[in-house]
């Protein structure tokens, strides 16, 4: 097998608060094949948002090593490192808070393709026309505030940022938690769609099993920082071997008769 | 709806916009309405107001057109505190920004020395500064733009701090957007609405704060302001009251006027915020 596209080994980040240290994250370790999806779940405070934060390069890494498309990740530094940014990029967890509330919807895809020169100005229209009916944006939109849109519509314009400077992996922190249940399905068949045409892998952090499974073929469960399991998806859900991954399960009632699994 | 048609629908924000425009409009026509030097001997002494045609609001105990001196007023008291608020709003901005973006030592000096501004009472630093340095205009306005400076200051460094740590810039960084870019793009806009908006309980504090320098005498004496009329006034405060109590309701006008204007303008920047088309 080729060397996978995240590779992650020993990572690890302490925060001080007060006089206090804080393992927020302790020696993870984990790969993600290219094309593929990883979930992590856990509960909140086990440091799956973290270590999203450490694989953007948004906080500094106590130590560990990341490896990333054949590239050591973390030696990166100033313009090489904003380069690169383009191939990993991220949808947050809040969707109100992630955009700046002075940009419109126009403003929001063209900063992506503008900072990465994806494509001339004069084709940026109608690459973000092509990004809006990616995530199923009506054009009308395009004027708008971000202010105005619904929460759904925020976290398809999320999506449709990140998928602007067409990265290789998108990491996608509690994307779809704050959303209601159908327009979650909708998010997640879209995730799944985009990822057999262009071949995104994913790393899906969640605290919800029922939706992970919907998305991930593999699955990483996170306590206090550290992973306590790991393995197929299907295979973690029918044989959990911790009692936090057990306390997951028996979190999602319908885990248990299983009626939802990943489409595709 | 734009920011000013907003504004001029809420009824404090219209009282605002009214008292300002008139204002400003007397101070602009000033040299117009009143053409020559307001300070110069036009009649009789102490003429009450309402009590001649030619000096409709009377005579000081000089002989000087009282209403001539309220309007020319006007200017200087606009002035200055136009003049000293944004002085004062754009040191305090570039200081707190700075101090925001800097963190570390730099931060740390900055703000000592924007506390010790703020420790001193305003009003003191700026007779202190004035009866020092000299009584003009730009000395005046100096004087009270050093005064209130450190608010803004530290009002941006923390609208700075708390946007810096928001999602959209963690979400910017991840882009790969340059740090120049997301500091004057991202988050300096946002962090200066609210800064704004104090700007103009700064103008009406410095109106204030320049006509009590005048009433001590420390204003420029080449020019009238409703200050030093107040001050003449008091020489006759019992024979002629309404040489202090005119200029006095000069001042309380304007004031409430640009107070008035501040509340409207903060409450429309706040709508804005929650609800844009």
């Amino acid at each position: 097998m080729s060397e996978p596209l995240l590779a992650v080994s020993g990572l690890t980040k302490t925060f001080r608060n007060g006089g206090r240290h804080v393992l927020a994250v302790d020696d993870i370790g984990f790969e993600l094949p290219a094309g593929q999806t990883l979930g992590i779940v856990g509960a909140s405070g086990s440091g799956k948002s973290t270590l999203a934060r450490l694989l953007m390069r948004l906080i500094p890494a106590d130590s560990g090593s990341i490896r990333f498309h054949g590239q050591d990740w973390l030696a990166l530094s100033g313009a090489r490192l904003r380069r690169a940014r383009a191939d990993i990029q991220m949808v947050f967890q809040d969707p109100l808070s992630a955009f700046n509330p002075r940009a419109t919807v126009e403003s929001v895809l063209n900063d992506p393709l503008r900072i990465h020169e994806i494509v001339g100005k004069a084709e940026r229209p109608a690459r973000i026309g092509e990004l809006l009916d990616k995530v199923g944006l009506a054009m009308s939109l395009r004027g708008r505030s971000v202010l105005a849109l619904s929460g759904g519509q925020r976290q398809r314009l999320a999506l449709a940022r990140a998928l602007a400077t067409r990265p290789k992996l998108l990491i996608l922190d509690e994307a779809v938690s704050a959303l209601d249940l159908s327009i979650r399905r909708q998010i997640l068949e879209l995730l799944v769609a985009l990822q057999r045409e262009d071949g995104v892998s994913y790393l899906f952090i969640g605290h919800d099993l029922a939706v992970v499974r919907a998305i991930a073929h593999r699955v990483t469960v996170m306590e206090a920082g550290r992973i306590v399991e790991s393995g197929e998806t299907e295979g973690i859900i029918a044989r959990p071997q911790t009692s936090v991954t057990k306390a997951l399960i028996a979190a999602v009632p319908q885990l248990i008769t299983g009626t939802e699994s990943r489409p595709g | 709806m734009s920011l000013f048609a907003r504004l001029a629908a809420a009824p404090g924000g219209r009282a605002g916009l009214t008292i300002l425009g008139l204002m400003a409009f007397i101070a602009f026509a000033a040299p117009a309405l009143f053409p020559g030097d307001p300070l110069r001997i036009a009649g009789p002494a102490l003429l009450p107001p309402f009590s001649s045609s030619e000096f409709p609001l009377g005579t000081d105990r000089l002989g000087r057109d009282v209403l001539a001196c309220l309007v020319h007023g006007a200017q200087i008291s606009l002035l200055v505190g136009l003049a000293a608020a944004a002085a004062a709003i754009f040191v305090g901005m570039v200081v707190g920004a700075l101090a925001g973006f800097a963190g570390g030592l730099v931060e740390e000096a900055l703000m000592r020395v924007v506390e010790t501004f703020q420790i001193v009472p305003g009003f003191l630093m700026a007779l202190a500064f004035a009866s020092v340095l000299g009584a003009s205009l730009p000395i005046i306005i100096l004087a009270i733009a050093l005064a209130a400076w450190a608010e803004p200051a530290r009002l941006t460094r923390a609208q700075v701090l708390a946007i810096r740590e928001q999602d959209y810039i963690a979400a910017a960084r991840a882009l790969g957007m340059h740090p120049l870019e997301i500091a004057f793009k991202e988050i300096l806009p946002n962090a200066l609405a609210p800064v704004l908006a104090l700007s103009s309980v700064i103008v009406a504090g410095a109106i204030l704060t320049e006509a009590a320098l005048s009433f001590l005498g420390l204003g420029d004496p080449n020019v009238v302001t409703w200050g030093s009329m107040i001050a003449e006034g008091r020489n006759v405060i019992r024979s002629a009251p309404f040489l202090s109590i005119l200029p006095g309701l000069a001042l309380v006008v304007t004031v409430l006027g640009v107070y008035l204007f501040s509340e409207g303008l903060a409450d429309t920047l706040r709508q804005n915020g929650e609800e844009r088309p």
